[in-house]
């Protein structure tokens, strides 16, 4: 099924109670790192009318709930051509996760999105789309690129070029699609972790910002898409405006504590924007005009 | 926004006041009461009392309590397995609340409702969609009532169905605002008495007293309702200015502002749970507490109380002007006479309605 780009994010209908969540099951789970505190969770739809009615962008997120812990937000890993289920990385560190990373496959949970508007697929279309990511901010970027590799949409975008950095090998997650986006042609993957590790290792070795300011991408008719640690896009954003990036073509995804996901519950906000349902996407541009408060 | 020019009414009676139980016959009443009311004295708004509290500035608890209570169960579970709790959809009628609440309520329809991003919160809208509201004009404001500056009136009429004053003997005028409210004094015409035309300027002169005397009062230096922006084009560029470590000093954080505040609507949702039973519950949720915006990750975009007190002065004056086109306050002054430190609004807005001083704009 093809999933046009043109295809404005129908915000869904919203569901009369939007605070219940869709009933899922766990068919896997993935230890992403060495550190084994990044697992990402695959859920399946109980109903398939749920299913349907899940519709999403790369970009967007969801609340993932685990009855009795609560619920908290992340990112869409999975794409919306990965049609049969989602895909949450959800990293181990307070106790909606440590119930989450104590699951075994099988465990019901819900979720409740999809939620907050996604990259600007409008704009990215017939663009060359440069990716930087550093940990493991990387998710809603391995949706973004899956998206765009899928054979019905490569076509409408440019080349595509991805640096992810990661502490050290085996802190970068995704490893299998990382080894098939190596040998693709349709993309240009580049690795790279912070310091000499003591393995072999064929990728950069440094910092992101300074990895990116090496390999120099073009900026002709290119946007970028940055997620990362705070530190990293403090450092990365200068590096893409010496390359000759605009403002506006520097795409952010913030992170701020969220509740409801609705724009109801009053704590995500940045000035006047709410991260849920105006973001979590921004422009440079725009962040550059709100209070630094994320 | 102004609530002082918009008084068309579309029907009206008079009513004796002991009748005001009649009108509830197929509806849940609240009103204001002072019986068990801690501490004593003050006035809420209860369920079927025995008495309605006439002589009162204002309710303890804003009405936004009957809505949007301060705890809620939204859903429960057993296991794995979601139960939906049926949101009560008994229409209501609140008789008596004061007018800088039934506007801050149409304030928070505005937040919960559909126009909000297209989301429609069922908790407060079921409870909302049905419900009859008659406030009753103040007759007697209170030092800290400061409804005028922001745009109100001590007889305003937004987010009112009906507008009641007393009158002399133990009557009330009723005036309709809505089809709603119009709709209800029709229902029970043989409870209402015609409404002279005299009788009915005497009342509109009682209300102009009352207006000017508390603008004269509190008169602070903005006028929010022909303005709206006229704080947020000040407070904007000072943002990071010093003004706001002095004008928070004070502060302690104890959130009462935010509680008593019948725009504030931020929640948390929670859950809790015995073994595998337990239930998802919102309840208040204060952006003066320091867990309010705290990452898992221990990161904190707002990191102490200046920022968390600059936050709600920065919403209710510019960001709520950006997104809903008004202010969030409506100058009931609660927030002033609940803070444990002193801390007072008046002041915010009176030190950026004035020219910053250098040290404080640096």
């Amino acid at each position: 099924m093809k999933t046009p780009v043109e295809q404005k994010l129908a915000r869904p209908q919203a569901p009369s109670n939007p605070y219940l969540p869709y009933p899922v099951v766990i068919e896997e789970i993935r230890i992403e790192n060495e550190a084994r505190d990044l697992k990402t969770f695959q859920l399946a739809f109980e109903r398939e009318e749920d299913r349907k009615a899940f519709r999403y962008l790369p970009g967007q997120f969801a609340e993932v709930s685990v009855l009795g812990s609560g619920e908290s937000p992340f990112g869409i890993a999975s794409s919306p051509t990965e049609q049969d289920f989602l895909l949450f990385t959800v990293k181990l560190t307070g106790s909606v996760t440590a119930d989450l990373h104590g699951s075994e496959p099988g465990r019901r949970l819900g979720v409740r999105g999809p939620l907050g508007n996604s990259f600007p697929w409008d704009r990215l279309r017939g663009k060359r789309i440069i990716i930087i990511s550093g940990g493991f901010a990387f998710t809603t970027l391995r949706s973004a690129i899956t998206y765009m590799l899928h054979p019905d949409n490569r076509g409408d975008f440019g080349e595509i070029f991805a640096l992810y950095g990661a502490r050290s090998p085996g802190e970068l997650m995704y490893k299998s699609e990382l080894a098939a986006w190596k040998k693709s042609d349709a993309i240009d993957l580049n690795l790279a972790v912070d310091r000499e590790p003591g393995e072999p290792w064929d990728g950069k070795v440094g910092l992101v910002p300074n990895v990116l300011r090496e390999l120099a991408p073009s900026t002709d008719g290119a946007i970028a898409l940055v997620c990362g640690p705070p530190i990293m896009i403090r450092f990365t954003i200068p590096v893409l405006q010496e390359l000759g990036f605009a403002k506006e073509d520097i795409i952010l995804s913030l992170e701020n504590r969220m509740k409801c996901g609705i724009g109801k519950c009053g704590r995500c906000n940045v000035g006047a924007k709410y991260v849920c349902v105006d973001g979590p996407v921004f422009s440079f541009a725009e962040l550059e005009n709100l209070p630094p408060e994320y | 926004m102004s609530d002082n020019k918009e008084r068309t009414f579309m029907d009206r009676g008079i009513i004796r006041k002991a009748d005001i139980p009649k009108l509830a016959a197929e509806r849940r009443l609240f009103a204001p009461a002072r019986e068990g009311t801690v501490p004593p004295g003050t006035c809420e708004l209860k369920e079927n009392p025995a008495e309605i509290a006439y002589r009162f500035s204002n309710t303890r608890v804003p009405l936004k309590d009957i809505f949007f209570p301060q705890t809620e169960t939204m859903y429960t579970f057993d296991f794995d397995e979601v139960s939906e709790v049926s949101i009560p959809t008994d229409p209501i009628l609140v008789f008596g609340c004061r007018p800088c609440d039934t506007r801050a309520l149409a304030q928070l329809d505005a937040v919960f409702g559909p126009q909000n991003k297209g989301y429609t919160d069922p908790y407060y809208m079921k409870r909302r969609e049905s419900s009859i509201i008659i406030s009753l004009a103040c007759s007697d404001p209170c030092p800290t009532c400061f409804c005028t500056a922001t745009g109100g009136s001590p007889a305003g009429t937004r987010g009112a169905d009906i507008v009641a004053h007393e009158l002399e003997g133990d009557s009330l005028l009723f005036e309709a605002v809505t089809e709603k409210g119009s709709a209800l004094l029709k229902s029970y015409n043989p409870l209402f008495a015609e409404a002279a035309d005299p009788l009915v300027a005497e009342v509109r002169e009682k209300d102009a007293a009352v207006e000017k005397a508390v603008h004269q009062a509190n008169n602070l230096g903005v006028s929010l309702g022909e303005d709206i922006a006229a704080l947020k084009d000040r407070m904007d560029p000072l943002f990071d200015k010093r003004i706001w470590e002095n004008l928070t000093a004070s502060c302690i954080g104890c959130g009462a502002c935010t509680y008593l505040c019948p725009t504030c609507h931020c929640f948390d949702i929670a859950d809790e749970s015995r073994l595998y039973q337990g239930r998802r519950i919102r309840t208040w949720d204060s952006c003066q507490f320091a867990s309010f915006t705290k990452h898992a990750s221990g990161h904190n975009p707002r990191t102490n109380k200046k920022e968390r007190l600059r936050q709600r002065f920065m919403h209710k004056f510019s960001y709520a002007v950006e997104n809903m086109g008004e202010v969030l306050c409506v100058g009931c002054g609660r927030c002033i006479t609940a803070c444990p430190v002193n801390l007072d609004i008046r002041d915010v807005i009176r030190s950026f309605a004035k020219e910053p001083s250098r040290e404080n704009a640096s």
